[in-house]
């Protein structure tokens, strides 16, 4: 590479085939398409598969019913050509198999929970009849009383519908004599943080197409996480691994959105393709792509601190509650993390944490950037103001004072091995957006103020996840005229591996980016090198990728064709213990500070951001444009989270904003542009020092909005999104 | 689906609208929405289309012994001041600079604060009027406005006022050979106006709450008001005797106590008039508090207004 230093931007190579619509998203690939292009304009395109002519439409028959029993099912007539696939066609297992869990059925076959649940697919040639068979089917249940929400859930509203209690999992950790700290207290605060659903709202919506090829089956379309996708379908086809080929085609935005759904979708589309041996090809419509995918969990975290007399913590009560929706699917690992994340960046000496994963009548919830960092971080960050103004001092000097260094313990009683900057990242805070100043010259309750907020964020699978579960590998491919390419399974959906890894091997290399080759997941091809999730697909992937690199370029034989692969082992030093849950969390953590200035008007209760600051520790960016594109649109997510993305449930369970007309993602006018900077903190085990960031941008926007919104109004703000109407109430509460 | 027709003139247009009673499609900007099809299908209508958006007699801006007049298919674009719009409109000769200058602010600012600047170049005041929602930002300003709405058909026209003309949500009294030419009102050398858009967002949002105010000032004092609610109710709501309150105000008496108890009266009499409802997209709660905040902000906008030209 020409430049020095890694970070200096370079023209994304799927840049402009994005931007000018040439790129192929999975809408758009013709039928019969097999011209053996792989690139086109810098995107990759995915080979021709499934792409025939016999191509099936397919839709889903969801349940119109949110809980009960299935007693009867009734099936219109079937032209020719048309196929109903239930439960009754799946050759493997009637089970969705997640990280962590295997609950959600692939049809609903002896029960539904949730309205909106995947009972049966029409496939056939003409959209229109197919959508006229979905018209027709119809099931009775045996009803019962519809759980909507984790107050309902907790109370065991018409009988548990997970277990016995609806606590689909627990996370429970503990340090110290909190009782006998509160005992002593002299200052004990305490309140009750609620965070709604949200929704990802990726450009692309959800859309996939299946195949069967004599005993193998096929998926392709827009995914985060191809074996992911490969591991479903095996498990509900019975096939070997090496029997489902899983393709990544050009992918419009994700979030976490598509890290679960495409199995959700894939598996049953797949049975459909077994059965009729024939292509189906589903694009979502929107408003059912609103109404019935994956959301962020809701969450109820309550907090009580206690204080000594000079104002130093002694311990922290905390009470997480998330709601899992009908069925748990990634419930416990966003537990895991809402709870490993809880005590911020604060050093608490003792404290008590009990975190449950709830069961309710709505759409299982899932993953989303954060991934539960968001929500018990919004907690956490809020009770810290609550605090502040219960000990009658400002809120930052307190958590100054609380700030974790190298060497401390985690929360699992693991240490922090890194240098912890957090110190700079306020001085860079305070210079760019003049904090201090303005908190001290706002009145409270001027109808202007300005909000901080703290940040870490593990990166990476939780505790021995990478080594245990994941087992990251990937290759490097020279040919013998020396061209190189990239085989591993991230996926780029916005976030920008395909610029970054191949910045990471032209500069091991000493090559230019463009020169290495990197194409679109295909299970048949590449190594498994993990899901493109958690923050881990620049530090843990890429890391591999420069080690690979490294590899091959102290083995470079000219004219040769060659393979280097690497295989993740945990960075020396950390350990894990999965039973007790104690030991090293994270390998290594991200670190970052928001701040939000805001304007209340008293006459419609509207608020206006009029700043937004982001400085971050994202240990060494491998392309600045990159994460400061990750930057500004983690911003806006979390404000949008913090201040209009209100998504309700009505009476049975549904959403009742499922148009872009009535959940309000933000526009480019709603927010200004986030003043952003980073600041170099290299990890050792990342490439170039980069750790992973695509997440923490937006785990605290929103507690820097209604810290902000708290000065403005003068009265504390405890719930997001903190739409005009709740801003309302909360004026009116406490006139 | 029918057969989808383009006439080249109203004349014509009047003639099919006649005799096939097909669905009139300006923009297109609520029909498409409303006639949307599953993924990977087209628009579902179940009647024919009349395109009428590029109709010259319904897409001039005329001004005319003080009124306004406002074509139906006057692309919200040009209404809304955009540069580009109005420069088409102009080289088209669709309108003048004089007529577009006697665009009221009421108007401009509500065909502004409508969708985002790609929707206004096809969304249309027919349109807005058509389709009858209480949220209309173009509707309510239009209410406001006091104007009358032009219905044409094939043996002549009638006028009705905006407001009479619509039922209900999708609701009017649009017979079926007829077609909305356009739009007439006065506009008064010293007028005053207000116009505030509660909506969901800063651009492609619906309106939760709106209200739109149009005064005549004669001498210092307020000789006619309109206080015109959005979303507020099924249809526009205009507080008419909340206005009347009002009538003959000068600027003193903002601050006499006689001027502050017949306020007071007013916004109770606006208060009993607007009955919002809870939904999706806000509360009956929020609507009612809100429209009664901006009815006072009106008032301390019409308080300096008075001020300011008294002041001359």
């Amino acid at each position: 590479m020409k430049s020095k230093n890694i970070s200096e931007t370079i023209p994304r190579p799927d840049g402009m085939a994005k931007a000018t619509g040439r790129a192929l998203y999975i809408a758009d690939l013709p039928q019969g398409d097999a011209d053996g292009r792989t690139q086109d304009g810098g995107v990759p395109v995915g080979p021709s598969v499934g792409l025939g002519t016999n191509q099936l439409v397919g839709r889903f028959y969801r349940s119109p019913h949110p809980r009960g029993r299935i007693t009867a099912r009734r099936y219109p007539q079937v032209p020719d050509g048309y196929t109903i696939v239930d439960a009754t066609h799946v050759p493997g297992k009637n089970q969705i198999p997640m990280a962590a869990s295997r609950d959600l059925p692939c049809f609903a076959d002896e029960e539904v929970r949730y309205i909106g649940q995947i009972v049966a697919i029409v496939v056939g040639p003409d959209p229109q009849v197919v959508d006229e068979l979905v018209d027709g089917i119809e099931i009775d249940v045996e009803a019962r009383p519809v759980c909507l929400n984790m107050e309902e859930s907790i109370a065991l509203k018409g009988g548990a519908i997970h277990g016995t209690d609806n606590v689909f999992c627990r996370v429970d950790l503990d340090r110290g004599d909190v009782d006998a700290a509160f005992a002593h207290a002299a200052t004990v605060a305490e309140g009750v943080y609620d965070t709604g659903f949200q929704e990802q709202f990726y450009m692309e919506g959800q859309g996939l197409i299946t195949w069967r090829d004599g005993d193998r089956v096929g998926v392709r379309g827009s995914m985060q996480c191809p074996y992911y996708v490969n591991h479903a379908v095996t498990h509900v086809l019975g096939l070997p691994h090496d029997g489902v080929r899983v393709i990544q085609d050009t992918v419009g935005g994700a979030f976490g959105g598509k890290e679960d759904y495409p199995e959700i979708m894939g598996a049953p589309m797949a049975v459909a393709s077994w059965v009729t041996g024939q292509p189906v090809k589903m694009l979502m419509d929107r408003v059912e792509d609103m109404a019935f995918t994956s959301k962020r969990h809701p969450s109820r975290c309550t907090y009580r601190s206690a204080w000594d007399a000079q104002g130093h913590l002694l311990a922290m009560d905390v009470l997480i509650d998330i709601d899992g929706g009908a069925y748990e699917s990634y419930t416990k690992i966003v537990l895991m993390r809402a709870v490993f994340t809880c005590l911020g960046v604060y050093n608490v000496p003792a404290f008590r944490i009990r975190g449950r994963g709830l069961a309710t009548n709505t759409v299982p919830s899932g993953a989303f950037r954060g991934f539960g960092a968001p929500q018990s971080l919004f907690g956490l960050e809020m009770h810290m103001e609550e605090a502040a103004r219960t000990l009658g001092v400002e809120s930052l000097e307190l958590k100054k004072k609380l700030f974790l260094q190298k060497g401390d313990s985690t929360i699992t009683e693991g240490t922090f091995r890194d240098t912890i900057i957090l110190d700079e990242l306020v001085a860079e805070a305070e210079r760019l957006s003049q904090y201090s100043q303005k908190r001290a010259q706002y009145p409270t309750g001027g109808m202007r103020g300005i909000g901080m907020s703290f940040i870490i964020h593990g990166c990476g699978f939780t505790g021995d996840g990478e080594q245990k579960i994941i087992k990251g590998e990937v290759a490097l491919e020279k040919d013998e005229a020396g061209h190189v390419e990239i085989l591993c399974a991230a996926v780029d959906f916005g976030q920008g591996p395909q610029t970054t890894f191949r910045k990471v091997v032209a500069a091991v290399l000493g090559k230019e980016p463009e020169e290495i080759g990197f194409r679109y997941p295909d299970t048949d091809r590449v190594p498994d090198s993990g899901p493109t999730v958690a923050s881990r697909t620049m530090m843990v992937v890429g890391y591999l990728i420069q080690k690979a690199a490294e590899d091959l370029r102290d083995h470079w034989k000219e004219g040769e064709f060659q393979r280097v692969e690497q295989k993740y082992s945990m960075p020396p030093g950390m350990a894990w213990d999965q039973e007790k849950l104690l030991g090293d969390c994270y390998a290594t953590y991200g670190w970052g500070i928001n701040v939000c200035e805001v304007e209340t008007d008293p006459v419609t209760w509207e608020t206006k951001v009029v700043g937004a600051w982001g400085i971050y520790d994202v240990g060494k960016a491998v392309d600045q444009r990159v994460v400061d594109g990750q930057i500004q649109g983690g911003m806006s997510q979390s404000l949008g989270y913090g201040a209009m993305e209100k998504l309700e449930i009505d009476h049975s369970g549904r959403f009742r904003q499922i148009t872009m007309s009535d959940y309000m993602v933000p526009t480019s006018l709603d927010f200004p542009r986030t003043e952003a900077s980073t600041v170099d903190n290299p990890y050792p085990y990342g490439p170039f020092g980069a750790k992973g960031m695509g997440e923490m941008v937006h785990d605290a926007g929103h507690a820097a909005y209604a810290a902000a919104v708290e000065q403005a109004v003068g009265k504390p703000c405890p719930c997001i999104p903190l739409v005009p109407e709740t801003l309302l109430n909360i004026m009116e509460e406490h006139r | 689906m029918g057969m989808s027709v383009r006439p080249v003139d109203l004349a014509e247009a009047l003639i099919l609208r006649d005799e096939s009673g097909a669905l009139p499609f300006a923009g297109g900007t609520d029909l498409m929405v409303r006639h949307r099809a599953k993924n990977g299908m087209g628009p579902s209508f179940q009647k024919s289309l009349l395109f009428v958006d590029h109709l010259p007699e319904l897409r001039r801006v005329k001004w005319d012994h003080g009124e306004l007049e406002i074509g139906a298919a006057v692309p919200m674009a040009v209404l809304a001041d955009d540069p580009r719009a109005r420069k088409d409109a102009l080289r088209r000769e669709e309108a003048s600079e004089e007529a577009l200058s006697k665009i009221p602010s009421l108007l401009r600012d509500a065909a502004f604060d409508l969708g985002a600047p790609a929707l206004r170049t096809r969304a249309t005041p027919g349109g807005n009027v058509a389709n009858a929602s209480p949220a209309g930002d173009v509707l309510t300003a239009l209410v406001a406005l006091d104007a009358r709405v032009i219905l044409a058909h094939r043996n002549g026209e009638r006028e009705l006022p905006v407001l009479d003309f619509t039922l209900g949500p999708g609701k009017t009294q649009l017979a079926q050979n007829e077609l909305i030419r356009a739009f007439r009102f006065p506009v008064p050398e010293t007028r005053w106006c207000y116009w505030r858009k509660v909506g969901t967002r800063r651009a492609n949002a619906l309106t939760k709450v709106s209200l739109g105010a149009f005064g005549t000032i004669q001498n210092g004092t307020l000789e006619s008001l309109s206080l015109a609610f959005g979303a507020v109710g099924p249809r526009i709501v205009l507080a008419d005797d909340a206005a009347k309150m009002l009538l003959g105000f000068s600027e003193k008496d903002f601050e006499s106590s006689d001027g502050k108890t017949r306020m007071a009266q007013a916004q109770k009499l606006a208060a009993q008039v607007i009955s919002p409802i809870d939904d999706q997209r806000s509360t009956a709660h929020y609507r009612k508090t809100v429209a009664l905040n901006l009815f006072e902000e009106a008032l301390r906008a019409l308080a300096k207004n008075l001020k300011e030209n008294t002041d001359d």
